[in-house]
């Protein structure tokens, strides 16, 4: 017969992911309920408008990256954090100030993001955060910028896109097309006409449905930091060669088909086709990280997860 | 014999990390700022709004004479779009002529407008606001300006400048802000003034020099033209039309 005695270990040193997991819960519950009307409002934004509405596929994709991520996100589970206390007040006091005394409405929503962030280290630490932020920042892209900031953002991308889209489609036979202001008029023997007649931002639209797409399949596998960075690099270009497409598409659809100029099919086509070459492109130089991948790292990543994301 | 735990021992323990203090007063923080925020803002908002202060004297009695350099003319804007929601009523629209030499002159639009309320919305900026018609940006920078009259209270003035194109025609704008006795070049700039606490009242005025250009020529005279029209006019709207600073703070 042999004594055994279990210890018990004392509460603070020993992290429990089951309380963890129960503080970050309420946590996130007071942060939706503290939140809720504006983030109805960015719901009713992306229901109404064009260049918003992916921001509606935001909680499937945010819930398809927690559960890919699930285990690392468990295992990050720690020790509660100050620093996130104070990374929470930061975070209500920029969205205070931004009320009031000033108003800088896209400032302030981006706090909302800042508090959640506060919340995650505060309740379940610093490894946590860090695997949190592909998440909170699919939820970034998701706020709607203003439109004054957005036409301010995109005046370089916008004319230089317009630009490149006149010179190409100027080069084809039997097509003359100038660029008139933002106007790409277009002349064929067959009719005349104006491309993407009456969009607003048809020369940059659509840029951060783009970069989301990057985030989630970027971050919807565990991958070695270095991928991440490569990833970061190629995020901008990508988008911005996604957003060449979509005009240059509704461009070809418009000169080469019979369709009305007010039809709404060429510019359906060139967005679905551009969503699917930017998550096209951004898978394609995964692949080919990942076929550069050591055969030591490769093993790191299936058999500790979490050493990979470090 | 193994000692297993009791129940009560295990969820005391998980009882105990989970009212930690972090979580606590993480915890109570969402749910005071949560009930409280909103109307403590709301009291502060309505308790140190700005009040609106009048022009001293009207846009539209501008002293064209002193604009040594431009000659006030009759001819409508030659540039479209200038015009559009402003906001106020207080506004002054004019085409000047640029005095050089013997030559023919060139063309000038002053256009600014002024918001006694700084509770007004900050109107759209050029670049924002003739890209809704046909318009497209081809330059789009900041420059500084000199202005020797004003020197001792603002050494240094920068202004946004930007080449427009619509499709017949195309123009160098210089333009300001004006806001409660500074001069910013940025709408956000703007409303960071408006919104400091401190002053009693504030106003904001939007100053643009337009100057036309034809398609295919060196738009670096047109700017220059811009540049002057700002340097000369500015001076004349401090000193005759804005409020002054002192009468900002004033009880």
């Amino acid at each position: 017969m042999s004594n055994t005695t279990a210890t018990i270990p004392p509460a603070a040193s020993m992290p429990k992911p089951g309380v963890g997991l129960m503080r970050i819960g309420i946590l996130l519950a007071l942060w939706l309920w503290m939140f809720l009307p504006s983030l109805r409002i960015f719901a009713e934004t992306a229901y109404s408008s064009r260049e918003w509405s992916y921001a509606l596929a935001t909680p499937l994709l945010t819930l398809l990256l927690l559960y890919r991520r699930r285990a690392i996100l468990l295992d990050s589970i720690s020790h509660e954090s100050w620093w996130g206390l104070a990374l929470l007040l930061l975070g209500l006091a920029g969205y205070a100030m931004m009320t009031w005394p000033f108003s800088f409405g896209y400032p302030r929503d981006l706090c909302i993001i800042v508090t959640l962030a506060g919340a995650i280290l505060a309740a379940g630490g610093r490894k946590l955060l860090k695997h949190s932020l592909p998440i909170l920042l699919l939820l970034a892209l998701s706020i709607p910028i203003s439109a004054r900031i957005f036409s301010r953002l995109i005046i370089t991308p916008d004319t230089m896109t317009l630009r490149l889209t006149q010179f190409m489609l100027d080069q084809l036979p039997g097509v003359n097309v100038i660029l008139e202001g933002p106007d790409l008029r277009f002349t064929t023997s067959a009719r005349t006409g104006i491309i993407a007649m009456g969009e607003p931002h048809r020369g940059a639209s659509l840029l951060q449905a783009y970069l989301a797409i990057g985030v989630f399949i970027v971050f919807v596998r565990i991958r070695p930091a270095w991928q991440v960075l490569v990833m970061c690099i190629v995020a901008l270009p990508i988008t911005l060669l996604a957003n060449w497409l979509r005009i240059l598409t509704w461009g070809l659809m418009t000169l080469y088909t019979e369709l009305d100029l007010a039809s709404s099919i060429p510019r359906i086509t060139a967005t679905v086709g551009s969503l699917t070459a930017a998550y096209a492109m951004f898978a394609m130089i995964l692949v080919i990280l990942g076929g550069l991948l050591m055969e030591s790292e490769r093993e790191d990543i299936d058999e500790a997860p979490e050493a990979a994301d470090d | 014999m193994t000692e297993s735990l009791s129940p009560s021992a295990d969820g005391g323990i998980r009882g105990r990390a989970l009212l930690s203090p972090v979580f606590l007063i993480a915890a109570g923080v969402f749910v005071v700022a949560g009930f409280g925020l909103e109307p403590v803002l709301q009291r502060l908002e309505a308790r140190y709004r700005k009040e609106p202060i009048a022009i001293r004297r009207p846009l539209a009695q501008l002293d064209a004479a002193r604009l040594p350099s431009f000659i006030p003319t009759h001819r409508p804007p030659k540039f479209s779009g200038v015009l559009r929601d402003v906001g106020t009523d207080e506004i002054l629209l004019k085409n000047f002529e640029f005095r050089q030499g013997q030559g023919p002159g060139r063309d000038v639009i002053l256009f600014v407008t002024y918001y006694a309320d700084p509770n007004d919305k900050v109107p759209h900026t050029p670049e924002v606001c003739y890209r809704q018609s046909d318009t497209i940006i081809e330059q789009f920078t900041t420059t500084t300006l000199e202005v020797p009259a004003l020197a001792s209270q603002h050494p240094q003035i920068q202004a946004h400048m930007l080449i427009m194109r619509q499709p017949k025609s195309t123009a160098a704008i210089v333009y300001l802000f004006a806001v409660s006795g500074e001069f910013k070049y940025d709408r956000e700039q703007v409303r960071w003034v408006l919104g400091r606490p401190g002053l009693k009242r504030g106003y904001f005025s939007k100053i643009e020099a337009i100057s036309p250009f034809a398609v295919g020529e060196d738009p670096s005279q047109a700017i220059e033209r811009s540049r002057r029209m700002l340097q000369e006019a500015l001076p004349v709207l401090v000193e005759d039309h804005y409020p002054l600073v002192t009468s900002l703070a004033q009880p």
